[in-house]
């Protein structure tokens, strides 16, 4: 039985008051020991393997122009790994940006959005093609009049959509061979585009890159399935992309 | 009896509005189509005019294999022939892939021929066409497939009906990417 005049929520509402500001920091506690532990296993990573790295360029996070770069504000390049992987040479690094929302009673919240983007370099510059991985907000872009390369196989047209700057350019990089290469299961869940001479693939959330090389690897695979005669003088590829390298 | 007027005339416009857009979207991928074939046709131009190089070269260091020249010979005068459709074009250009094929399989039996700076850059080229061919080839029949499936759906099918808009013919040849590329020392 609770004494006349006891005011509960009085009582409650420190209590959680507390429990929400000890879950805050619990969890940024939490966050900068994985965030160090990620740190830790990158050094070591590129201390193995005898790569560089830099903690941070801002050169890096407007490298390209297509998505996920270019849109939202506060965008940051981190960890910028550069190296070979069996003579091959590749880049690296964590990108993120912030978003934000504002509600009807005018709280604004910022969310901040994480990729893991590696590129490899392409023997020269070729029209920009981004290939994302289907979903339902592209099939009703798509639906709604948005341009999608559509190939001979369905099964590559259910599970990407390709937009091309010059689609004479995207039938020739799309060889059946590179549309096989495209449907092997590896290539899930990551956005794959060619800006003119870089290939570059990316997937969501922070890496701690121990699939790296199984990455650089599928990027090498792709760059070689491109047919040479798209490199040559012209053959109307562009001067590349926006991308400032 | 005057708003049953406004709304069949707003009907009307927007019918008309709307015959317009489908009729100058078949047109422009009709004209798509054709500058698509043109293109293919400069390639396929472009293999032929390598092929008398190539069977002079060979015929320098295999004299012998007559029968094989002359085949790959007779296969380039029916696919330079003018005035095929699509359909046949492609018929020829396969026939003539075939006797290639067999032209660079009894070079293996000729190793200075194999070693032939002239030989190997004509290879080069020809599989570069070839590949430029494929990559045409793809882009064309995309095209059609985009003009063909117009036509046939509805309600552009009217349109296309009303103004004779004909399917176009699909280009298939054998596509040198498929392939595995063999792997063949010279």
């Amino acid at each position: 039985m609770l004494p006349i005049g006891f005011d509960m929520a009085g009582v409650l509402f420190p209590l959680f008051f507390i429990a929400v500001v000890g879950f805050m920091i619990f969890a940024a506690i939490r966050g900068y020991k994985a965030a160090q532990r990620r740190q830790a296993a990158i050094a070591a990573l590129v201390a193995a393997n005898g790569w560089r790295l830099v903690s941070e360029d801002p050169t890096r996070a407007e490298l390209f122009a297509s998505p996920p770069f270019g849109t939202g504000d506060s965008r940051r390049a981190r960890s910028i790994i550069w190296g070979t992987i069996g003579d091959r040479p590749f880049e690296t690094f964590a990108y993120s940006y912030e978003t934000h929302t504002t509600d009807s009673k005018g709280h604004r919240s910022t969310t901040t959005h994480h990729f893991q983007v590696t590129w490899v370099p392409l023997t020269g510059p070729l029209a920009t093609m981004r290939f994302t991985s289907d979903n339902a907000f592209l099939r009703a872009a798509t639906k709604l009049g948005a341009r999608d390369l559509n190939v001979e196989s369905h099964e590559f047209n259910q599970r990407w959509k390709v937009w091309c700057e010059d689609e004479r350019a995207g039938h020739g990089v799309l060889t059946p061979r590179m549309i096989e290469r495209f449907l092997q299961p590896d290539l899930g869940g990551r956005g794959v585009v060619i800006e003119g001479p870089c290939l570059m693939t990316y997937t969501q959330g922070q890496s701690d890159l121990t699939d790296l090389s199984q990455t650089v690897g599928l990027l090498h695979e792709i760059a070689d399935l491109i047919p040479p005669f798209l490199f040559e003088p012209g053959n109307d590829a562009p001067a590349g992309g926006s991308a400032t390298r | 009896m005057e708003w049953i007027l406004g709304i069949a005339l707003v009907f009307i416009v927007i019918a008309g509005v709307w015959a317009i857009g489908a009729y100058n979207g078949l047109v422009k991928l009709r004209n798509l189509v054709q500058e698509a074939w043109h293109q293919i046709d400069t390639e396929l131009q472009r293999r032929h005019d390598l092929i008398p190089n190539l069977v002079e070269t060979v015929k320098g260091y295999a004299k012998h294999e007559r029968e094989t020249l002359e085949a790959v010979t007779a296969a380039r005068t029916a696919a330079v022939a003018p005035g095929s459709s699509p359909a046949e074009q492609a018929q020829q250009e396969n026939i003539l892939t075939q006797a290639l094929g067999k032209l660079f399989a009894l070079a293996e039996a000729y190793p200075d021929l194999k070693a032939n700076t002239n030989f190997l850059q004509l290879q080069t080229e020809l599989t570069n066409t070839e590949d430029r061919v494929a990559a045409g080839r793809r882009f064309y029949n995309a095209n059609v497939r985009d003009l063909n499936t117009r036509i046939e759906t509805f309600p552009t099918s009217i349109i296309a009906n009303m103004f004779k808009f004909v399917k176009a013919e699909y280009f298939e040849t054998e596509d040198p990417a498929a392939r595995q590329a063999p792997n063949v020392q010279f």
